[in-house]
């Protein structure tokens, strides 16, 4: 019980925060992750029926209904919605974080990015299961090619993103709280200004100018190249999109940890 | 030790509180931004030396538990530093991050993470914390499922695990049933022997009088006497308590 200099040690350098971050990072995302399916007989499936309910509705109204040009519509279709899914999980989780550990904040000491931190990471484990399904389902009913590998561009970046988003929002969700409001609205139209259902190089010229400002589109279409089509986008196409994400990621990041300290007061 | 220089801590009050855009944007238009100046704590100074157990007390609203909050790093003073040369270990609430609807064990290694420990080492930590606790037989049961009483334990039991040169407290003695506080006070003696230093927080004035070297009187978020816990204690009850 008695190792006082053990932890003299470690907690003396910078690495030994790092450490302690980690554990409180774990217990955070996996605590959330239990909690969210917590007691329900199904579990983890009803994380995916939504998204596979989503997936039939859209599937059918734009394979009938109105008719989207678009090859291998199936796996089109599922790649965009499991990717959307994760970035609308992500953005919302982190706003929902800061309201639900702060009343922690008031009690200990910890670094206060680690409530974002986490709340991604609790999104991530189910991003990360979902695409692996749609890797396998694509892998069973199209092809496998080497190619496919190279998702981890577009998958990495959707995660810089979306962190940096939330980071962001976090942070106006401190001061105003009717953030989460907006944000729902701005995802609400932002499905359709995103090329999910439709192809973003062959839709009107106001649409197609949009998809490709939006960065969550210009994933998709990396995505897409890669999963479904085995065809690759200009290099400069996909630079400028991790660069992106990353540059969106890094200034959340300090925005974030400028007004981090005001959680305790403000919530 | 802890060194505390020229701390206040400024908090504005607004008139209207101002809590969504649309209030915001509707009360701009009202009335710019008034708010009062609330100091919470004004230019307070004192030091907790190597080995030492500094007492703080004060009535509800004097400042303490800001106070506290500052030294934890938890508020941001709005001028003023505090020095705190080693390991501090803060317990302003025990079982921070208890999840009810998770067990014994899984909270363990929750609130230890919090408190800066790996789950490998909780694990060596775990059969300890339960036994001071009392709770062996409970270690896979909810924590909902366990008596008030028996939650505050485990939290108590935990929070003793963690060893570090300086503690912060804030009243967490009244715990527990007769027994179980007369374990606690033989291991807060203990501490003491080992010449650890303590910020300790209570209104509790007979356990201030048997643990602390010194005492720090607050005021209204002034620092009003500190000394010998005998003479503090009899000019707080004499003059402060009566206002």
């Amino acid at each position: 019980m008695q190792n006082g200099k053990y932890l003299k040690s470690t907690i003396a350098d910078k690495f030994s925060v790092i450490r302690k971050s980690l554990f409180i990072l774990r217990e955070f995302a996996l605590t959330d992750f239990r909690l969210k399916y917590h007691d329900s007989a199904l579990g983890y499936l009803w994380s995916m029926f939504n998204p596979i309910a989503q997936f039939v509705v859209l599937h059918f109204v734009f394979s009938y209904l109105f008719v989207v040009q678009v090859p291998k519509f199936t796996f089109y279709l599922l790649s965009g919605i499991v990717f959307w899914n994760f970035f609308f999980d992500a953005t919302l989780s982190g706003m929902n974080a800061i309201h639900s550990k702060a009343s922690i904040t008031k009690k200990i000491y910890f670094p206060r990015d680690l409530i974002i931190f986490s709340a991604s990471a609790t999104a991530l484990i189910s991003f990360a299961i979902n695409t692996t399904l749609l890797w396998l389902v694509i892998i069973a009913f199209d092809h496998f090619s080497f190619i496919q590998f190279l998702m981890i561009i577009p998958f990495i970046s959707i995660v810089l993103l979306a962190m940096g988003i939330s980071f962001i929002l976090s942070t106006l969700y401190i001061y105003f709280r009717d953030t989460m409001q907006i944000w729902l609205v701005c995802l609400t139209v932002g499905f359709w200004l995103t090329p999910i259902v439709y192809n973003a190089l062959t839709a009107p010229l106001p649409l197609q100018t949009v998809a490709l400002y939006n960065p969550v589109g210009r994933i998709l279409i990396m995505l897409r190249a890669f999963f479904v089509y085995e065809n690759l986008p200009s290099i400069e196409f996909m630079i400028s999109t991790a660069a992106i994400c990353l540059i969106v990621f890094v200034v959340g990041y300090f925005i974030f940890n400028k007004h981090s300290h005001q959680i305790t007061e403000y919530l | 030790m802890i060194e505390v220089k020229n701390i206040s801590k400024v908090f504005k009050l607004p008139h209207e509180k101002h809590k969504t855009f649309f209030h915001k944007l509707t009360g701009t238009l009202r009335s710019s931004f008034r708010y009062e100046e609330f100091y919470a704590l004004n230019n307070v100074s004192f030091n907790v030396n190597q080995g030492e157990f500094l007492g703080v007390v004060g009535r509800n609203g004097s400042g303490k538990t800001t106070l506290l909050r500052i030294i934890a790093g938890i508020y941001k003073p709005t001028s003023g530093v505090v020095n705190v040369n080693e390991i501090m270990n803060t317990f302003l609430e025990i079982g921070v991050g208890f999840q009810s609807d998770f067990t014994c064990r899984e909270n363990v290694y929750i609130n230890g993470a919090l408190l800066g420990f790996s789950r490998k080492e909780m694990d060596k930590r775990f059969s300890d914390i339960l036994h001071f606790a009392e709770l062996e037989k409970f270690a896979d049961a909810k924590l909902i499922h366990l008596s008030s009483g028996m939650q505050v334990r485990l939290a108590f039991s935990i929070a003793m695990q963690v060893d570090a040169p300086i503690f912060l407290v804030d009243e967490i003695f009244a715990v527990g049933d007769n027994p179980f506080q007369q374990k606690c006070k033989k291991l807060f003696w203990e501490y003491k022997r080992q010449g650890k230093t303590v910020l300790f927080v209570s209104h509790d004035l007979d356990s201030i009088l048997e643990y602390c070297d010194r005492v720090v009187i607050l005021e209204n978020g002034v620092l009003v006497k500190q000394g010998t816990p005998s003479e503090t204690i009899a000019y707080y009850t004499k003059e402060v308590l009566k206002k």
